[in-house]
């Protein structure tokens, strides 16, 4: 499996508070490794299915300040499209 | 990390603030039908020890987020388990304690940021759908369908 990331993704990114950037690379950096190790993602990445969704999966940045990642499933690869806290999934979506 | 005697203090805080609010829980129980002045004193005081609670919970978060560079990937998951806990904690008195304010119509910035800390770790543990599950979602899974198709990706995770 693969792990690839939209250009939209990294606007999102870029946005972010600094704290909030270090927290994200430090959390895909344990997504990656665990990926190439072919084992169960470990725990505090929570990473899950969205309820609903067949191939969208979400992983927490940080729990404490409600920042998310997430990502559609393919056969081959996991393709990140959106990072974010709750206000600021309102403010694209709501 | 130097962080030994400060996760103890936290620790310690924790266990105790839990204390409390069971204190103030089962007292609050009693007292309703018996002495209902008492009971709303109480349930104000359950409100104080829930947010607390819920501090201590945001201040271990924060001490994770900090020290993670510098942990061992065990410990962390270790601590981050205890933290996911503790808040499973909070949640549950927090919500008990909400529950309980809003039947006697209580109000103020103590059950505003009471009714904060119970959506944010509600949505964190229990209920995904309350972030996700809107229309605009649809409109979302609709597009990233399109960017999967036209192949719009390069390699990396989020952040890396």
């Amino acid at each position: 499996m693969r792990s690839e990331v939209h250009r939209d993704f990294w606007r999102l990114y870029n946005a972010l508070p600094e704290h909030i950037r270090l927290k994200a690379g430090s959390q895909a950096q344990k997504f990656l490794e665990d990926l190439a190790a072919g084992v169960e993602f470990r725990k505090s990445l929570r990473f899950k299915k969205l309820q609903g969704y067949i191939d969208h999966y979400e992983a927490t940045v940080s729990m404490n300040d409600g920042y998310r990642a997430v990502c559609v499933r393919t056969p081959d690869s996991y393709k990140w499209v959106w990072i974010g806290d709750k206000a600021a999934f309102a403010r694209k979506f709501g | 990390m130097g962080g030994l005697s400060e996760l103890q203090t936290i620790d310690f805080q924790s266990r105790g603030a839990i204390a409390e609010a069971v204190l103030a829980q089962h007292a609050s129980r009693k007292s309703r039908v018996d002495d209902p002045g008492s009971y709303r004193k109480t349930v104000g005081r359950y409100v104080e020890w829930s947010l607390r609670l819920f501090e201590v919970v945001m201040d271990q978060g924060r001490y994770l987020d900090r020290h993670e560079p510098v942990m061992d990937d065990a410990v962390y998951e270790e601590q981050h388990a205890d933290f996911v806990d503790r808040a499973e904690v909070a949640l549950e008195f927090g919500e008990d304690a909400l529950k309980r304010v809003l039947e006697l119509g209580l109000s103020g910035d103590e059950v505003r940021q009471l009714k904060e800390y119970v959506d944010h770790w509600m949505m964190e543990l229990r209920d995904p759908d309350s972030f996700y599950g809107t229309e605009a979602l649809a409109a979302f899974v609709e597009e990233t369908k399109r960017a999967v198709e036209e192949d719009e990706f390069v390699e990396g995770a989020f952040g890396r």
